[in-house]
C-alpha cells in the first residue's frame, strides 16, 4: 500500500478539523485535493508527514508507520514556503538535504536545471520572488527521486511557463512511478494534472471524486481552423470552433485519433492540442458555492 | 547529526546579526588591548622611575652626610642605613632592568620583602601578612623560573582579598591604582580579558549571540522547523544538534578570540609566559601559586560548563515561550537571581551544589569566594559535576517538552 490514511481524525480547541479521513492508494497515481480554505487540507497534509499529531487513526506511507522519519527518504513534502532559511541560499537547503539524504551533490545540478532555477541558485532566500521559492520547494522535494510525493498549494505565485513547467515535471515524476498527492486551489491546473480529484469539506472527504465520471475536452490549433472545422463537421464530428481554444470536442463524443487522422490526411498543420478535464469547476461550484453537499 | 550540526552552523554563520556580533566581540577585544598596552608599565618608564628614585635617595643621603660632618647627627643613624639599602636595592634593579635580567629583578624583590618581613617581625597592619607572604612567594617564583615579571612589582603592587580594609577612599583609590597590572604580552591579556569576560557579561554575551537558535525556526507556526522535521532524522537529534552546534561554535569562537589577543601580543608586545604565577587561595590563611597556562586553562573549562548550563536553560525558555525576547529576558533574570541567591548561601555546603555559583569564574578557580566564605567545597572539580548535572537535567526535561511540543 503506498498510502494508507485510516479513520485519521485532528481536533484544535475542541474544535474536529479532521472528522475521519478514510484513504487508500495501492498504485502510483496523481491525487488532488480540493477545497475551499479552512476544509483541512494542509491539515490533513500535516498530519500525513507527523507535523501534526493525530488524535484519532493512524497512517502508513509505503508500509510504514507515519512518525517513523526514515520514510523521508522515500516521502517528500512541499510545503509553505515558510519552512525556507532567508538568509541562506537555494544551494545551501538543497547541499543539506543531499547530506542528510547522502545524495551525491551533482543531483543539485540536475534538478536545479529540470526545475529551471540554476541562475539564481547560489542567491539568498530573501531576495526570491514568490515564484523562485516555489522552484526552490520544488526542486527541494524532488532531489531525491521520492516515491510519494506531497504538494501543498505547489502551484502558488506560479506564472503560466512556470506552471506548464510544474506539471510538466510532475507529470514525468509520476511516469517514473512517483505518486503525487496535491492540494490546490487551482482547478485549471488540476484539471490538467489529474482525474483523480478528491473534494474536501469541513474536515471531511466527500465520498465523490471526479475520477471516472468525466470526459476530457481537447482543444486543437491547426494552421486554419475555419477550414479543419468545416472538413470536421462535414465528416460527422461532433466538433466546435471556439475563437480562443481552436476547434474543441469531447473525448466522450470524438476520438482525437480519429480527428488526427483526418486532418492529417487533408495536410493540415497541428499547432498544438490541448486537454482539460471538464466537470471539477462545475462539480466544484455545486459543492462548495452552492451548498447541495 | 553530522549534517545536522554543519547545516546549523551555516544557518548561525550565514546570519547577518551573528557577523555583526562577531565585529562588535572584536573591535571590543581590540580596544581592551589598546587600553591594556596603553597602560603597560615599560622598562624605559621603570628605569626612568628609578634613576628619579635614586636622585633623591641620593640627595637625601647627602643632607644626611652634612648633617653628621656638622655632627648634628650621628654616624650610626637609622635612618642613613635605610637610605644605603634603598639606594643598593634601587640600583641592583636599574641594574637588572638595564641588563633585562629578571632574575636579579625578581631576586632584589623578593629578599627585600624577606628582609621586610624580619623587620616586621610578625607585626602587620596594612598590607596583610598573607599579602607580604604573597608578594614574597611571587617574586621568588619569579626568579627561580627567570620570569618578566608583569610590572609593577612594589610593595604595594600586590593585592590580595585580606587587603580590602582601607583607612580612607583616597588611599583605597591610590592602592588599586598602583596594584592595577596591565600588560600588552599575550598571555597576561588573556588572563586580564578571561577574568573580565568569564562570567554573567561573557554568558549574557553569548546568549544575545544564540538566543534565537530554537525560537527562530518558528515552532508551531508552520516555521522552519517543518523544512528540519521532514527529513529522515529523529526530533531528538534536531534539538540535540542545535545544542551540539552552539557548544562547537561557542567553542571555535574562544579560540577565535585567544588567537586575537594571542596575535596582538605577540604583534605589539611578546608572548609571555606560561609559568607566570597565579595566586591560588587555600585553606587557613595558606597559598599557592599555578602556572598562568594551567590558570586560563582551568578558567576555560569552568566558563565551557557554566555556558553549557546556561544554554541549558535558555533552550528550556525557548521551548516553552518560543519567544526570543521573552526566552532571553527569562534565562537573564534567572541567572542574576540565581547569582544573587548564591551571595547569601556561600557558606553553606549547598553552594557546592548550586549551579548559578559558578559563574564567576575567576572568584572560583583563584579560590576566592572559597577563602573568603571558608567553603573550600567551591572548586572547579565541583562546578563541572555540579553545572553538567544541572545541563543534564534541564536538557532533559527541555527535550521532553520540545518533543511534546513539536507535533502539537
Amino acid at each position: 500500500m503506498i498510502i494508507h490514511v485510516d479513520n485519521v481524525k485532528k481536533k484544535y480547541k475542541k474544535e474536529w478539523v479532521l472528522k475521519g479521513i478514510n484513504m487508500k492508494v495501492e498504485e502510483p497515481n496523481i491525487i488532488a485535493l480540493v477545497g475551499p480554505n479552512g476544509s483541512g487540507k494542509t491539515t490533513l497534509l500535516n498530519c500525513m508527514t507527523n507535523i501534526l499529531k493525530l488524535d484519532e487513526g493512524s497512517i502508513t506511507l509505503l508500509d510504514q508507520p507515519h512518525t517513523d522519519t526514515s520514510i523521508f527518504k522515500e516521502v517528500s513534502y512541499l510545503q509553505d514556503n515558510r519552512i525556507l532559511y532567508g538568509h541562506l541560499t537555494a544551494y545551501d537547503h538543497l547541499k543539506f538535504i543531499c547530506d542528510v539524504q547522502k545524495i551525491p551533490y551533482k543531483k543539485i545540478k540536475e534538478v536545479t536545471d529540470r526545475v529551471g532555477m540554476s541562475s539564481y541558485v547560489k542567491r539568498r532566500v530573501q531576495n526570491f520572488s514568490l515564484g523562485m521559492k516555489q522552484h526552490l520547494l520544488l526542486a527541494m522535494a524532488i532531489i531525491n527521486q521520492p516515491k510519494i510525493l506531497l504538494m501543498d498549494e505547489p502551484l502558488n505565485g506560479l506564472d503560466p511557463t512556470s506552471a506548464i513547467n510544474m506539471r510538466e515535471i510532475l507529470l514525468q515524476l509520476y511516469e517514473e512511478g512517483t505518486t503525487i498527492f496535491v492540494s490546490s486551489h487551482n482547478l485549471d491546473e488540476i484539471d490538467r494534472l489529474t482525474h483523480n480529484i478528491h473534494f474536501m469539506k469541513d474536515g471531511a472527504l466527500l465520498k465523490e471524486s471526479l475520477k471516472d465520471m468525466d470526459s476530457v475536452t481537447y482543444s486543437i490549433k491547426t494552421n486554419d481552423d475555419d477550414q479543419a472545422n468545416l472538413l470536421l463537421k462535414e465528416n460527422a464530428f461532433d466538433v466546435q470552433l471556439q475563437k480562443n481554444r481552436g476547434i474543441t470536442f469531447s473525448e466522450r463524443d470524438v476520438s482525437l485519433q480519429h480527428v488526427m487522422k483526418l486532418l492529417h490526411d487533408h495536410d493540415f498543420t497541428i499547432i498544438s492540442v490541448d486537454n482539460k478535464v471538464e466537470g471539477a469547476e462545475k462539480r466544484y461550484r455545486e459543492l462548495f458555492e452552492e451548498g447541495s453537499v | 547529526m553530522k549534517s545536522l550540526i554543519k547545516f546549523e552552523s551555516l544557518k548561525i554563520i550565514k546570519s547577518k546579526y551573528f557577523l555583526s556580533l562577531i565585529t562588535l566581540i572584536t573591535v571590543i577585544l581590540c580596544s581592551y588591548y589598546s587600553y591594556n598596552y596603553v597602560h603597560t608599565l615599560t622598562i624605559d618608564d621603570l628605569i626612568q622611575d628609578i634613576r628619579t628614585k635614586l636622585e633623591m635617595e641620593e640627595e637625601s643621603l647627602a643632607a644626611y652626610e652634612e648633617e653628621i660632618d656638622e655632627g648634628n647627627i650621628s654616624e650610626n643613624n637609622m635612618e642613613v642605613e635605610n637610605i644605603l639599602t634603598r639606594i643598593e636595592f634601587d640600583t641592583e634593579k636599574l641594574q637588572g632592568y638595564l641588563d633585562k635580567d629578571w632574575e636579579r629583578v625578581t631576586t632584589a624583590e623578593y629578599q627585600r620583602a624577606a628582609e621586610e618581613k624580619e623587620r616586621n617581625d610578625n607585626i602587620y597592619s596594612w598590607p596583610t601578612e598573607f599579602t607580604s607572604e604573597a608578594r614574597y612567594e611571587e617574586n621568588k617564583w619569579l626568579a627561580d623560573h627567570q620570569l618578566r615579571p608583569v610590572f609593577p612589582i612594589h610593595y604595594w603592587s600586590t593585592l590580595t582579598i585580606y587587603d580590602e580594609a582601607f583607612d580612607s577612599a583616597v588611599i583605597e583609590e591610590s592602592v588599586r591604582e598602583s596594584s592595577n597590572k596591565h600588560s600588552g604580552n599575550s598571555l597576561y591579556f588573556l588572563y586580564n580579558s578571561y577574568n573580565v569576560g568569564f562570567g554573567i557579561v561573557g554568558v549574557a554575551f553569548l546568549l544575545f549571540l544564540f538566543g534565537d537558535i530554537i525560537t527562530k525556526e518558528s515552532m508551531g507556526r508552520n516555521g522552519t522547523i517543518n523544512f528540519l522535521t521532514t527529513q529522515p532524522h529523529s526530533h531528538l537529534k534536531i534539538i540535540t544538534s542545535k545544542f551540539l552546534t552552539l557548544m562547537m561554535v561557542t567553542i571555535g569562537l574562544l579560540i577565535s578570540l585567544t588567537f586575537i589577543g594571542i596575535i596582538l601580543g605577540i604583534v605589539f608586545d611578546y608572548f609571555g609566559k606560561w609559568m607566570y604565577p597565579v595566586l591560588i587561595y587555600q585553606p587557613e590563611l595558606s597559598m599557592s601559586f599555578i602556572p598562568m597556562g594551567l590558570y586560563l586553562l582551568y578558567c576555560v573549562i569552568l566558563f565551557l560548563f557554566v555556558v553549557l548550563f546556561s544554554y541549558s536553560l535558555m533552550f528550556l525558555f525557548s521551548v516553552i515561550t518560543n519567544r526570543t525576547s521573552m526566552a532571553l529576558g527569562l534565562t537573564l533574570v534567572t541567572l542574576i537571581l540565581g547569582m544573587q541567591l548564591n551571595e547569601t548561601i556561600r557558606e553553606t555546603a549547598f553552594a557546592a551544589y548550586y549551579p548559578f555559583t559558578y559563574i564567576d569564574v575567576e572568584k572560583i578557580i583563584s579560590h576566592e569566594w572559597a577563602a573568603l566564605h571558608d567553603n573550600f567545597e567551591l572548586t572547579l572539580h565541583n562546578g563541572v559535576i555540579t553545572l553538567l548535572l544541572s545541563t543534564i537535567l534541564i536538557m532533559t526535561l527541555t527535550i521532553k517538552l520540545f518533543l511534546k511540543k513539536i507535533n502539537e
